[in-house]
């Protein structure tokens, strides 16, 4: 079987086993099964490394409730790379567990670091590749009413598919605990933390343009020669709008706000200002 | 085969368009194999694999990339072969049939996921009681809501016809949907500003307002800023100095044994 392949319990000496990643593997199966729009797969994702966390810091509950926490932030990525990137987190929070000067913070900086160049490769491999391949041999067969059609379609995509999946956890892990180790050893931990602090800020600034979606409809002008307020405002700088609304939260954050009310709030807001046609 | 039960099978197929995310992604809720299934229940197999590539064919550029979601290609596809089963009629006219509904599935699905974003706050809690259960319980419970949603659509809309369905939709507000909609597009902002909350500091704003920048102006792709921000920072830290002194350190270590 594929999962019992390339076992080096050597690479296993901490908390976590082989069999841990295994479990990771199989939940990450279901890492897309809840969605929502302020943060897409975070539940989910919490769901794959949950019983890791539980593993790590099982005797510590407020260091496990941190834990959870700080993995249903916002995540995203192409289902394929789930069980990539769980392996690579559950490396991450075990070093956190071990090393008592390790910033926690640096977990999610490398979780966003990652996410966005993640699916930006997994989606071009598997969805705009495999898929299409699989789907053109299969759309081939069908038109000549060939009954294995979808059949070869679910091969071609779910061999690879499954492989990724399977391997994915333990190349992440691997590579995360590999790493780490390098790093501490060298002495470059803290200066490698902050560069990925710096690297997932441009993951997310660059997330922030392309997943926000802030449009007005106000018009302006005599009639028949309106402008679009948004054409206006773009043509100055593109997502000015998305860009101020994310500070805006970012800020009531800071203030302390709870993310109930500025999530409660946004609906009710938008809502009323698309009845008064302002967007 | 009674009209209820052939509902009833679709309806389970419609319902497997969301189920296909949670077993693994087989991305198997594609016209290709949907179709065929459709005919079968239908009892007309091979007409449902015709349509299947016909509707493969349409559907093969609408995936789901990214945060956008694109018009559901699995509801369309079953309603549309279903359509042009029950009438004989030919994939396209079929298809116009479906799009409507799967374009009401999408925005009913937008309500739902705008709503869960309220509901995954109790999640947050659950966290921070340390209860790890209670956080797969919501995935759980929001998991059976999506599939439920497109169990019905899909039943109704072969129970009571297009027209119904077009016509129970008219009955809600369309602030309510085109807000929702909106919010669905202003909700990511909120998980942008907590990632931001956990990794921002003083000095490193500039970096964020850059990846912004990048991706707006000059329309760079998220890989692409990932590869300037990984130039960035072996230059900004000298990394490429400093991982050639640890190796020459090591190096000379391993000499001494």
């Amino acid at each position: 079987m594929i999962m019992n392949t390339n076992i080096n319990e050597n690479k296993y000496n901490k908390i976590i086993t082989h069999k841990d990643i295994v479990k990771l593997n199989w939940r990450s199966m279901m890492g897309a099964s809840a969605c929502n729009f302020e943060r897409l797969t975070n539940v989910p994702f919490c769901f794959i490394v949950g019983p890791a966390l539980k593993k790590i810091y099982g005797d510590d509950k407020e260091a496990f409730s941190k834990a959870l926490q700080r993995h249903l932030v916002y995540y995203a990525t192409t289902p394929q790379v789930y069980s990539y990137m769980g392996g690579l987190m559950v490396a991450m929070e075990e070093q956190n567990k071990l090393d008592p000067d390790f910033d926690e913070h640096s977990i999610n900086a490398v979780k966003s670091a990652l996410m966005g160049p993640l699916s930006g490769i997994g989606d071009a491999l598997f969805v705009s590749t495999i898929r299409v391949i699989g789907a053109s041999v299969a759309i081939s067969l069908a038109q000549t009413g060939n009954a294995i059609a979808p059949l070869v379609y679910f091969l071609i995509f779910n061999i690879p598919n499954n492989i990724f999946r399977f391997y994915g956890g333990q190349v992440g892990y691997e590579m995360g605990t590999g790493l780490l180790t390098k790093l501490q050893e060298s002495g470059l931990m803290d200066k490698v933390m902050s560069a990925a602090s710096i690297l997932g800020l441009m993951v997310i600034g660059g997330m922030s343009y392309t997943s926000i979606g802030v449009n007005l409809a106000l018009t302006w002008g005599p009639e028949g020669y309106q402008t679009n307020i948004m054409d206006v405002i773009n043509g100055i700088f593109p997502g000015l709008l998305s860009l101020a609304v994310v500070f805006l939260f970012y800020w009531m954050r800071k203030k302390n706000v709870s993310t109930v009310i500025m999530l409660v709030g946004t609906i009710i807001v938008v809502c009323i200002l698309t009845a008064m046609g302002i967007m | 085969m009674s009209v209820g039960l052939q509902a009833f099978l679709l309806g389970l197929l419609g319902a497997y368009c969301w189920l296909d995310w949670c077993i693994g992604f087989l991305y198997c809720n594609r016209p290709i194999v949907l179709c065929p299934l459709a005919g079968l229940i239908l009892n007309d197999f091979q007409t449902g694999l015709l349509i299947g590539a016909v509707l493969e064919t349409y559907f093969l550029g609408s995936v789901v990339i990214g945060a956008y979601v694109a018009p559901d290609a699995g509801i369309s596809g079953i309603l549309a072969c279903a359509f042009a089963i029950k009438s004989g009629l030919d994939a396209d006219a079929a298809l116009v049939m479906a799009v409507p509904i799967a374009v009401v599935m999408t925005q009913l699905q937008n309500i739902l996921w705008t709503l869960y974003s309220v509901m995954a706050k109790i999640a947050d809690k659950h966290a921070e009681n340390g209860n790890d259960k209670g956080v797969y319980r919501i995935m759980v419970i929001q998991m059976i809501g999506n599939t439920l949603l497109k169990f019905f659509v899909v039943y109704f809309a072969w129970l009571l016809g297009a027209d119904k369905v077009n016509a129970f939709m008219d009955m809600i507000p369309p602030v309510i949907l085109n807000g929702m909609a909106k919010a669905g597009g202003v909700l990511p902002a909120i998980g942008m500003a907590i990632l931001m909350i956990m990794i921002m500091n003083k000095e490193n704003v500039p970096y964020y307002i850059l990846g912004f920048f990048l991706a707006a102006y000059l329309k760079i792709p998220i890989i692409g800023i990932a590869v300037l921000g990984l130039i960035l920072v072996f230059t900004k830290y000298n990394f490429v100095g400093a991982f050639k002194t640890v190796g020459k350190e090591r190096k000379s270590d391993d000499n001494e044994y």
